[in-house]
């Protein structure tokens, strides 16, 4: 050796060399190598997945979660059938509404209590409102992913509109706390019609006609997602696909027409499905969710009726149990409250989509190239704390 | 046509037009520290205990708070008073713990507890996040006094 260590009078001794055998180096004989995608990824949010990946394509993709596990299930048996809404809102805090009214309507089935008619609208109004404020992070965090960021800016200033209103609604922008069983916890006040009608309007008249060019007809974007991460009519089923995923494969499953609670029975509006099933059809399932979104809440501003907004839930709920399906933002939600006839909920189990898309993930990252994984993990609209929960 | 667009630089005069209207709207970010928005009438900052026109606090220790709160943030401790009557030692809020969502001060059958429009509250040390009766009382002095104005 007349190298530069072994003239510095460091002396190595050298093993004899050996022939090296594929199996001491594991998946390297292979050609395959594991990358961390995640946990400081950009796009990854608090979430790793270990992708294998053979030269530029995926092999086999494993999600790790449990990075914002809460256990809220288990906290709500330790609150009030009231007070167990702020554990429930926290599923996931983008829209909280739909969470918050599913758990709701799950406690007055039990309890057997009607709720008046405003609520219902005002429950309607809300969770609209928190629809279209998901749908707009889930836009601007669709085309983050692919390297730009201004678009995430654009549909935060619509965003703001609307929670201006919430503001003004509850008193919190985020976490509002607001539906409870028995009804919502505030009047909504001339203000609050005011502030979520302009936030419509600008959604509708400046938002949408405005920055539309460039969210849906971006030649970029259809370049990167168009064919990528097909999932058929059949296949979704199979998988269990739930919320703006499922209806780009051409399933036209919506609990609000399917199963209507709160107002969505009295309301017309339409289940927007996309035939395609590839990542671009499910972006464009929830832009066209947004324009339903700000015209539900329009039909139910003009129908809201008087009268009371809160009735009377019992402190002690008779014993039983209740199954709630809500169409959340990022799908059907399911809720299975158990009441042993104490001052609190036995046992709630949440049912939620994001979880449910999770578990879809690695079929239809099977065999795509690495640059597509961020694509197709923005597309299937997943939230962290909903996964974890 | 492309070569025409791209010589008359119509993409480009297109996009700076957007860029100049924009200029003249205001803008959409507020400079937190130096600029504040006043926060809206139903919201929630940090509790207070209202006081009656002598200056006498209106809670009764009855528990209500403590038991509606979803993070155990209330504690309270009381003893009888001279004319029998039931009155408090101390009032805790520990707000390290609490989630404002206001569910005590919709239990409050006396509207004792209330809840200010104060929002900035940090501290270097955690025993002062602890608020104790006397803290909250003088919190109830300054509530009442905003509530007047706003009136």
């Amino acid at each position: 050796m007349g190298n530069s260590i072994s003239m510095a009078g460091y002396t190595f001794v050298v093993e004899e060399k050996k022939e090296i055998s594929g199996e001491d180096l594991g998946l390297l004989q292979e050609k395959l190598l594991q990358l961390n995608w995640g946990v400081q990824h950009p796009a990854s949010g608090p979430m790793r997945l270990k992708v294998w990946v053979d030269g530029d394509e995926v092999v086999k993709v494993d999600p790790d979660i449990g990075y914002v596990l809460r256990l809220l299930e288990k906290l709500v048996e330790y609150r009030t059938w009231i007070n167990a809404i702020v554990n429930v809102e926290r599923a996931c805090f983008i829209d909280n509404f739909g969470t918050m009214t599913g758990y709701s309507i799950a406690a007055e089935k039990i309890a057997g209590v009607k709720v008046p008619k405003k609520a219902d609208y005002v429950r309607t109004i809300l969770c609209e409102g928190g629809r279209i404020v998901s749908h707009l992070i889930g836009l601007g965090s669709f085309i983050g992913v692919l390297g730009v960021h201004t678009p995430m800016q654009w549909a935060l200033i619509a965003r703001e509109k609307f929670l201006d209103a919430f503001e003004v609604y509850s008193g919190q922008r985020i976490a509002t706390a607001s539906i409870i069983p028995g009804g919502v916890r505030y009047e909504p006040t001339g203000k609050f019609i005011e502030k979520m009608v302009t936030a419509v309007d600008f959604l509708e008249k400046e938002f949408i006609p405005r920055y539309g060019e460039v969210f849906i007809d971006n030649p970029t974007l259809k370049l990167r997602s168009r064919g990528i991460g097909v999932v058929s009519r059949e296949k979704a089923i199979d998988l269990g696909l739930a919320g703006p995923a499922l209806r780009a494969s051409g399933v036209a499953s919506d609990m609000r027409k399917d199963y209507p609670y709160a107002a969505y029975g009295e309301l017309d509006f339409r289940v927007v499905t996309k035939e395609e099933g590839d990542a671009y059809a499910r972006y464009l399932v929830i832009w066209e969710e947004l324009i339903e979104s700000a015209k539900i809440i329009r039909q139910a501003i003009e129908g809201l009726p008087e009268g009371e907004w809160r009735t009377k839930f019992p402190v002690k709920v008779p014993p039983g149990e209740a199954y709630v399906n809500v169409e959340w933002a990022r799908g059907c939600f399911g809720f299975h409250l158990v009441s042993d006839g104490g001052t609190g909920p036995y046992r709630l189990k949440m049912r939620a989509p994001s979880f449910a898309n999770l578990w879809a993930m690695p079929e239809m990252m099977k065999n795509v190239k690495l640059a597509d994984v961020p694509v197709i993990f923005a597309s299937l609209y997943m939230c962290h704390g909903d996964i974890d929960r | 046509m492309n070569v025409v667009k791209k010589v008359a630089l119509i993409d480009l005069l297109k996009g700076m037009s957007i860029t100049l209207k924009t200029m003249f709207k205001p803008t959409v970010t507020v400079h937190y520290p130096f600029e504040k928005v006043p926060p809206r009438e139903r919201f929630r900052g940090i509790h207070a205990l209202k006081l009656n026109p002598d200056g006498s606090y209106r809670c009764e220790a009855c528990y209500l708070c403590a038991e509606m709160c979803p993070s155990n943030v209330i504690d309270m401790e009381m003893t009888e008073g001279k004319d029998g009557k039931k009155e408090l030692v101390d009032f805790t809020v520990d707000l390290t713990r609490c989630l404002f969502c206001g569910l005590c001060v919709e239990a409050c059958p006396r509207d004792a507890i209330v809840m200010t429009d104060i929002y900035e509250f940090s501290q270097y040390v955690v025993d002062k996040l602890i608020l104790h009766k006397e803290d909250l009382m003088e919190l109830g002095r300054y509530y009442q006094e905003w509530e007047r104005k706003r009136k």
